[in-house]
């Protein structure tokens, strides 16, 4: 779901810029704010964590793989603004460091798996559990649904913006997106939930606290 | 819609950087084949996109493939300018270390904040992904051969032992920075002052790259 370069128009491009750069601006203030010296490693070694769990291939069908995202889990460990903050971190080392996502693209896909993948995903998280109740099984329903829907979403919002762009056609490029992560998206919700069970498990107090409350 | 001949000079750019490197192309195609498939899932699309545009169209696998002219330029430009970004990042990485670039960024006046955090969590990275691969090796080890996704849970507690591993190691690493004085602020690494080469290089290269852009049409 990395967009390459030449894959949207300049006008998208330069809004996603435009947002994202704002969004970094807000979180950063707020995590300046907020969190002591101490949150810099421990961001710095999540967004190095999620770059190294990207790695890690599940397997979808005889054989294909796809890979994790992790952006639910970001939210759900970290709180929002601040899995914003480790996306924004991975994304651009990716695009810098490793070419992978083009760099006129990367606000975009900061935008996608950033905000739309971390802060919505966190929100549609915290609308499930709501529903679903704060039992151990609730908890864990809200994540994985999360992670799924999170998944359907960034992708089907990249479709969006490739179609939007002129590049392919939308009828062609959503069924096409949307259908391949629709079953990616079992993987990231299997394993965002056995790793917050994991981590509720053994080290509770790493749990963004308020859902830390939930569980309990 | 680029035209061919600027693509042929942004291409030379990037192989005239990539000798003054010394860089192996294999670096270059390594990264290419790893952002391939999604540019070509992309872009392959394309050529069927504007079939309903009432287009003449040309059929190909005796009629069972229709392709306008016009899509497949769409899908040649679009494909190339992915190439030709992985190629200008590969570039930048091979010629500039991640220090210098982070450097660079506060010269850009990018928060202090975010260039430690990154600093971090590329000192980091590397560190996790040996990690990662560790654990990947006794599981294959192991014997295990996952195929299908409902395999996926083994992952997902591999990827937990991992997390698990890494936030310990971010506290350890913590309290070793603060014994050796850390307050908050990351030493950045000083840009080396340019030289009158690099202004030269810079303003040659900047009018050669917007000369192709606004005359090689």
């Amino acid at each position: 779901m990395h967009i390459p370069d030449g894959f949207v128009s300049t006008e998208l491009s330069v809004a996603a810029f435009a947002i994202s750069g704002l969004a970094a601006a807000v979180s950063l203030k707020k995590a300046g704010k907020d969190l002591g010296e101490k949150q810099v490693p421990l961001l710095g070694v999540t967004a190095a964590f999620v770059f190294a769990a990207q790695m890690m291939n599940f397997p979808v069908l005889g054989g294909t793989s796809g890979h994790f995202m992790g952006a639910v889990l970001a939210s759900v460990l970290l709180g929002p603004l601040n899995a914003f903050i480790v996306m924004l971190l991975v994304l651009s080392i990716q695009c810098f460091g490793f070419a992978d996502g083009g760099l006129t693209a990367l606000g975009l896909n900061v935008f996608n798996m950033g905000f739309i993948g971390g802060v919505i995903g966190y929100c549609i998280f915290r609308g499930i559990l709501a529903v679903s109740g704060k039992s151990k099984t609730g908890y864990a329903f809200a994540v994985g649904a999360a992670s799924w829907l999170s998944i359907v979403l960034v992708s089907s919002v990249c479709a969006f913006e490739i179609a939007l762009s002129g590049t392919a056609p939308l009828k062609v490029v959503l069924p096409a997106m949307a259908g391949v992560h629709a079953l990616i998206g079992f993987g990231e919700a299997v394993i965002t939930v056995s790793v917050v069970s994991l981590v509720a498990g053994v080290r509770p107090d790493m749990l963004h606290t308020r859902i830390a409350e939930a569980q309990a | 819609m680029t035209s061919p001949r600027a693509f042929a000079a942004y291409f030379s750019a990037v192989v005239l950087i990539s000798i003054a490197l010394r860089a192996p192309f294999s670096v270059f195609l390594k990264r290419l084949i790893v952002v391939l498939p999604f540019v070509l899932f992309i872009a392959a699309s394309a050529p069927f996109a504007a079939r309903e545009a009432g287009e003449a169209a040309r059929p190909l696998f005796g009629g069972a493939l229709l392709v306008t002219d016009r899509g497949i330029e769409a899908f040649a430009n679009a494909a190339l300018k992915g190439a030709l970004g992985v190629c200008a990042l590969t570039a930048l990485s091979l010629s500039t270390p991640f220090h210098e670039m982070l450097a660079g960024l506060r010269w850009f006046k990018v928060p202090a904040i975010l260039v430690s955090l990154a600093a971090f969590s590329y000192r980091y990275m590397f560190v996790l992904v040996d990690e990662a691969s560790r654990m990947k090796r006794a599981r294959d080890s192991r014997g295990w051969r996952g195929r299908w996704i409902w395999q996926s849970g083994v992952v997902g507690n591999m990827i937990g032992s991992l997390l698990l591993r890494s936030l310990e190691r971010s506290e350890r690493v913590y309290s070793a920075m603060l014994s050796r004085g850390y307050d908050g602020n990351l030493p950045m690494a000083e840009l080396p002052a340019p030289r009158l080469t690099d202004f030269i290089v810079a303003v040659v290269f900047f009018s050669a790259i917007m000369s192709a852009r606004l005359f090689l049409t």
